[in-house]
């Protein structure tokens, strides 16, 4: 038999409750028969782990009967003749396995009828639970109750610390039957407001359902879906996350007697491996490191895929993507880890691999939004922007908190330079995912594309305030520093982004752009060398040539006074985008420039005997002064004979053969010799083309 | 730089042992020209047959310890079977992961690059490290090729790049850097191994233009080991000047194959001086039948516009071995200037029953097609040849003389830019772009590219000329002038075709005649500056070449201008004597008679 399922643990833990309780009030009342209730309950239970629903009904209803006023004899007027309820630890189970088929109404009903709500806490749960599901969120908070919650942070909080405190000072410990009631209706309280948070959420008050969240993980520390849903949808900053873990207490978790250490350190590790990756790293790995030595953990999927965020926000993306893929192996459809692996395989590029999962999701789960954000991811690396659009939008139809696909549908509009639709759409990434950094920045990425300076520069800073260590938004504020003409701090930013960067033993391929806007920094700080150097370590680094550098680098060199190099740089950008404006109007600077340069009569000649010698004008006139002596004297000695060209045979024989000469120099003659070209025999041996 | 001759048998030693490395790392073309370094009948290095048998018994004895093997191999050197490292741990290495180097240098060999690349992917010696990189290297060659679609096509440029350039330089930098770190703490050496990473690492850098770190990786590189020749031609092809060649030298190892470099970068440079060839000779003593040094020879006589020696040698080698291909595209030029015409045709179809699909055939029958004027079917066959290999630099040039000739700028200034992107040392490249941006008019582009072309060859005239005829349009005389005197200074053409250029600042015992267009054009420059007593000096200059050279065109010019001088300075004798000289020759008759009748005129009324 398989074990019981993680949802089915709360409500047993209810069922000693409500057994009980029962106990407590029935053994006065009616005459029972506990052996048959055993038999009868066994079996309910027995169909029920084997989801047998049919059968936990039938064998549930009868169940009832026997313990309680049956049901189909209990019309409404019963509800008015207290005391005789039924026996709500029934009717609850009933009403749980009527939750479990899916038939939330039902459930409730059962649960209203019966007037449980009132009396158990873990009932008003399940009511609320049905209440939600019917997306019925109204009526859920009624059953809730929005009553204030810090009553019951202090009642709880009293239960717990207080109880350990109480422990501390020798009190005597309460009887342990109610101490353990109590423990599972405060742990029902954490759940209810662990719901309440997710109406909140639903209803898009989003402050409110963090408190309510916050509050249930304070409560009871094992209201895991509540931190969850604080961390899956990052509603709080790094910085308050942290501070929330410290605030936790873990130390309740002991069971009594036994040492304290073990069970609350193993929950909180478990815990930071949940939180923002962007701070203390260290402490991250420290936690990964124990729980995979200690608990052998090392191949768990969660920690598998926290390992694997930390690596995709130090930019290592094929580090990343080879974790993703261990989990993926072996639970294929584990989807929690999908919109990470997607993302590396957008930032790998691997169209292939994409096409092939987004169908195979879409053949399998095409219920699920991960599926259509894996079609639009898929759309979005292959460049068809519409069609991912339709798919993101889809994606976040289908569940309008899933914000990947927020961010996704932001992404496809700014990929198409749509800045105010962009700006929409990351504004409602924004409100889904307070906690992150991520769409502010994007806002502020926009607004700077659009020349908002100051609204991209509030935007930044915004999310400056709540992640102090993106090396992306650290290159960001530096630009719109440089925009401002803020050099000096922008060219610190620049450093401080590349240092993050390299701490976080990032891959430095990505942070390309930041070294090059490094590089405009210093250039226009007029640190030349500075500015060269950076742009030499991009050239180096970057994976596709990008004009742009080279042409920079031109730049420099040619405020350097360099206009040589200078040429050689333009044209090496030129060569890579043959039509780039701004090259070309350089490229045409440096030219005229070159042009009245110094070197240009200055060559590098090797003198007989094998040295390098510069040749300067000086030298040239001085080489001609010698020679035009020379010719002078062998001119007068020679002056006896006729003055000129009167021996013409020789003379035309000498001049006809030169412009033969001149054209040998070049090789070939630019003008047309071939008409020249005289045949010479007549076996010529012409080449066809058969015969090539 | 003498050539000392080394120890024979170790130079033979190191050959074969070079020949077996490059081959076995897959760098077939170095093996290939080391292989034919070895191989001459005459070969002072060859062991004599004593040696030969010592040499066969040493092998029989090493053999009778282990397992019995085929006869054959008893009579070669242990090395061919397997050169093994020379270092303990890497030889163990090497031996541990032989089958994966076997099966990944198979897949290579068959051309599966990927596939040999992924099989060697966690080895670890530096050997299976290296051919693991490299195939990776030559598979993003193979892509970018096949991306980059037709040659000259919209995706044929600088940024269709090979992509696997960036993960194989990174993998590099980290081998490298630990291999420093370890370096410094346990003291550990570089080995001979890891010259053959540093080389690849070069060749990345090159592709990536940072020519000066590439340069100081295969420098390093040919210091641990020195027989790879694929090593040395990268390394030529980082030097744009002579400077460059003369920063490395001190770097360079102390080594033969330095020598033979050395002649192979001068010869590149177009350095045709005594010492280059009197250290041919030396290498010569050597290598007697070295095909490599006699072509070497042959393209310094091109150099030096001796083509008749030039055709020479070439004429030898093609006996001496018929099926040689290598080099025969500028064999072929050669007979394009000399205008052989039919054996120009006899090189095509000997090339091509040789091999059609050989960059170099492509060549010779593109350049045998140009020469009949049919320009498109010589384009047709440039394009082949540069299909077959996009690296190949005499086809880019010689495609842009073709779009000259079909007066087809821009082509041919795309093929030219091509051709220097190869080679930065290609003048004749660098000399077609300047022309083709005067056509269009870009006159500081032109000027650029003179200039390039004649800080490659600072003692042709030509190049020279071209740049002062280029500041005259610009209408800048007084650099014209400076560009032109340069021109005057190199010895003409046509008065050294014989006498190797080598140097033209102290032209000791060089011919004293100028060429009177230069002067013309100077004379002409001065007139633009109103100096027209200067002018008339040059003029004069240049009416002083006949006794040299004749009558000329330019000399006539020269003596018109100066008739016109004359007559303008109202000295109506002399003006007249210029002009009746003009008649005399022959040149300018009409304008000379005009001025003539003028002069009559005017003397008659003076009288």
């Amino acid at each position: 038999m398989p074990p019981l399922s993680a949802s089915l643990q709360v409500p047993s833990a209810a069922d000693d409750t409500i057994t009980t309780r029962k106990r407590g009030t029935s053994s006065a009342r009616v005459p029972s028969n506990p052996k048959m209730e055993e038999f009868l309950k066994s079996w309910r239970q027995d169909a029920l782990n084997k989801h047998q629903y049919d059968a936990a009904i039938f064998i549930g209803d009868k169940l009832m009967a026997l313990t309680g006023t049956p049901l189909h004899s209990a019309p409404r007027f019963t509800e008015a003749c207290l005391p005789n309820p039924g026996d709500p630890k029934d009717a609850f189970w009933l009403a749980q396995v009527h939750f479990s088929t899916g038939h939330y109404n039902r459930a409730q009903s059962f649960l209203t009828r019966n007037d449980l709500v009132s009396r158990s806490t873990s009932c008003r749960y399940l009511a609320a639970l049905c209440l939600i599901k019917q997306s019925k969120y109204e009526e859920a908070l009624n059953v809730l109750g929005d009553k204030n919650p810090t009553h019951l942070v202090s009642s709880s909080s009293s239960s717990t610390i207080g109880g350990s405190r109480r422990r501390a000072a020798g009190v005597p410990p309460r009887a342990s039957k109610d101490r353990e009631e109590q423990g599972s209706n405060v742990k029902f309280e954490a759940a209810m407001c662990y719901l309440r948070g997710l109406v909140y959420a639903k209803q898009n008050a989003f402050d409110k359902a963090k408190e309510c969240y916050k509050l249930a993980v304070l409560i009871d520390v094992k209201c895991f879906e509540a931190f969850d849903q604080l961390m899956k949808n990052s509603l709080m900053s790094p910085d308050e996350e942290w501070s929330f873990l410290e605030s936790l207490d873990f130390e309740g978790l002991s069971t009594d007697g036994e040492e304290p250490g073990q069970q609350s350190e193993f929950v909180k590790m478990l815990y930071t491996t949940r939180l923002s990756k962007y701070k203390n790293p260290i402490y991250f790995n420290k936690a990964t490191e124990i729980l995979t030595d200690t608990y052998n953990l090392s191949q768990n999927a969660d920690l598998i895929l926290s390992r694997a965020e930390l690596l995709f926000t130090q930019c290592r993306f094929k580090e990343c993507l080879g974790l993703c893929e261990k989990v993926i192996e072996d639970d294929k459809y584990n989807f929690s880890v999908y919109p990470l692996y997607l993302a590396c395989l957008h930032e790998i590029n691997m169209r292939n691999k994409l096409f092939l999962i987004s169908h195979d999701m879409a053949d399998n789960y095409p219920e699920e939004p991960v599926t259509w954000l894996a079609v639009g991811v898929y759309y979005l690396t292959t460049g068809k922007i519409a069609e991912a659009r339709r798919f993101f939008s889809k994606a976040s139809m289908m569940d309008p908190h899933f914000g990947p696909a927020w961010i996704g549908f932001a992404h496809t509009f700014a990929a198409e330079g749509e800045h105010d639709q962009a700006i929409s759409a990351y504004s409602t990434a924004a409100r889904l995912f307070q906690g992150t950094h991520l769409p502010q920045l994007f806002l502020g990425m926009q607004h700077l594309q659009l020349n908002n300076i100051t609204l991209a520069d509030e935007y930044l800073n915004n999310a400056f305030s709540l992640c102090k260590s993106d090396p992306l938004l650290l290159n960001e504020l530096g630009v719109v520093f440089y925009h401002k003409e803020h050099l000096k701090e922008a060219v610190q930013l620049f450093t401080k982004a590349l240092e993050i960067a390299d701490e976080i033993e990032s891959d430095p391929k990505a942070w390309v752009a930041t070294r090059a806007n490094l590089g405009h920094a210093y250039r226009r700080l007029e640190m030349f060398d500075k500015a060269l150097e950076a742009y030499a370590e991009v050239t180096r680094s970057s994976e596709g040539r990008d004009s742009g550098v080279y042409t920079a680098v031109g730049l420099t060199q040619l405020q350097l006074g360099r206009p040589w190099d200078a040429i050689v740089s333009l044209h090496e950008a030129l060569a890579i985008s043959p039509q780039d404006p701004i090259a070309t109007e350089f490229l045409e600077k440096a030219l005229i420039e070159n042009a009245s340069s110094e070197t240009l009569f200055q060559s590098a000649v090797r003198t007989q005997d094998g040295e390098i010698v510069i040749q300067d004008d000086e030298d040239v006139d001085f080489a001609l002064r010698e020679r035009m002596l020379r010719s002078k004297l062998k001119s007068k000695a020679a002056s006896g004979g006729p003055r000129y060209g009167v021996d013409g045979g020789e003379g035309s024989s000498r001049g006809g053969r030169r412009p033969t000469a001149g054209t040998v120099g070049e090789r070939r003659r630019l003008g047309d010799v071939t008409s020249n070209y005289q045949e010479v025999g007549g076996e010529n041996m012409e080449l066809s083309d058969e015969d090539l | 730089m003498a050539t000392s001759m080394p120890d024979p048998q170790q130079l033979y030693n190191a050959l074969t042992t070079a020949v077996l490395k490059c081959s076995e790392r897959c760098l077939y073309q170095a093996a290939k020209w080391s292989a034919f370094l070895l191989y001459s009948p005459s070969s002072p290095l060859l062991p004599s047959q004593t040696e030969l048998t010592y040499l066969s018994s040493r092998a029989a004895e090493a053999l009778t310890s282990m397992p019995p093997m085929p006869v054959l191999a008893t009579t070669l050197p242990q090395a061919y079977l397997h050169p093994i490292s020379t270092t303990p741990s890497e030889a163990a290495l090497e031996a541990a992961e032989l089958p994966n180097f076997l099966l990944a240098k198979s897949y290579f060999d068959v051309r599966e690059y990927d596939r040999s690349s992924a099989a060697l992917a966690n080895c670890r010696s530096v050997k299976s490290r290296f051919l693991h990189l490299y195939a990776r290297y030559i598979a993003g060659e193979k892509r970018r090729d096949e991306e980059s679609e037709m040659i000259l096509g919209p995706l044929d440029s600088a940024a269709t790049a090979n992509r696997e350039l960036q993960g194989i330089s990174t993998s590099l930098q980290e081998i490298i850097s630990t291999k420093n770190r370890e370096g410094e703490v346990d003291g550990e050496e570089w080995g001979e191994e890891d010259g053959w990473l540093l080389y690849l690492y070069g060749v990345v850098l090159l592709k990536q233009k940072n020519t000066e770190e590439a340069r100081g990786a295969l420098v390093k590189s040919l210091c641990l080991y020195p027989y790879n020749w694929s090593a040395w031609l990268e390394l030529g092809s980082t030097l744009g000047n002579l400077s460059d060649l003369n920063s490395i030298l001190s770097h360079l190892p102390n080594n033969i194959m330095t020598n033979l470099f050395l002649l192979h970068a001068n010869q590149e440079l177009y350095q045709t001086s005594e010492s280059v060839h009197s250290q041919l000779t030396d290498l010569l003593r050597i290598f007697p039948t070295s095909a490599f040094l006699h072509t070497t020879r042959a393209l310094l006589h091109y150099h030096a516009r001796d083509f008749e020696e030039a055709e020479a040698i070439f004429d030898s080698l093609i006996k001496a071995d018929p099926h040689r291909l290598d080099c025969l595209d500028h064999y072929s030029n050669i007979l394009y200037v000399m205008e052989r015409r039919p054996k120009l045709g006899f090189l095509a179809q000997l090339a091509t029953g040789t091999d059609k699909f050989r960059p170099e055939t492509c060549c010779v029958v593109g350049n045998y097609y140009s020469l009949k004027s049919e320009h498109e079917k010589a384009v047709m066959y440039f394009r082949r040849a540069l299909t077959l290999d996009r690296a190949f630099l005499s086809a880019w040039t010689l495609m842009g003389h073709e779009y000259v000739e079909m007066k087809n700028t821009h082509a041919a200034i795309e093929a030219y830019r091509r051709a220097v992107d190869v080679n930065r040392k290609d003048y004749r490249a660098w000399y077609g772009l300047g022309l083709s941006y005067e056509v269009l008019e870009m006159h500081y582009y032109a000027l650029f590219y003179f200039q390039r072309a004649a800080s490659l060859r600072p003692y042709d005239p030509q190049m020279w000329q071209a740049m002062g005829s280029c500041f005259d349009r610009m209408n800048r005389p007084s650099e014209a002038i400076k560009a032109y005197k340069r021109a005057l200074i190199s010895p003409s053409p046509a008065s050294s075709s014989s006498l190797p250029p080598s140097s033209s600042s102290t032209v000791a015992g060089a011919s004293t005649s100028f060429d009177p267009s230069i002067l013309l054009q100077i004379g002409y420059m001065h007139e633009k500056l109103h100096a027209t007593k200067e002018a008339a000096r040059w003029m004069e200059m240049a009416l002083r070449e006949e006794d040299e050279g004749g009558v000329t065109q330019a000399t006539s010019k020269a003596r018109m201008w100066l008739a016109r001088w004359e007559f303008g300075n109202r000295n109506w004798g002399k003006a007249a004597e210029y002009a009746n000289e003009l008649c005399q020759d022959g040149q300018e008759l009409e304008e000379a008679k005009a001025l003539v009748r003028d002069l009559r005129s005017r003397m008659d009324v003076g009288k």
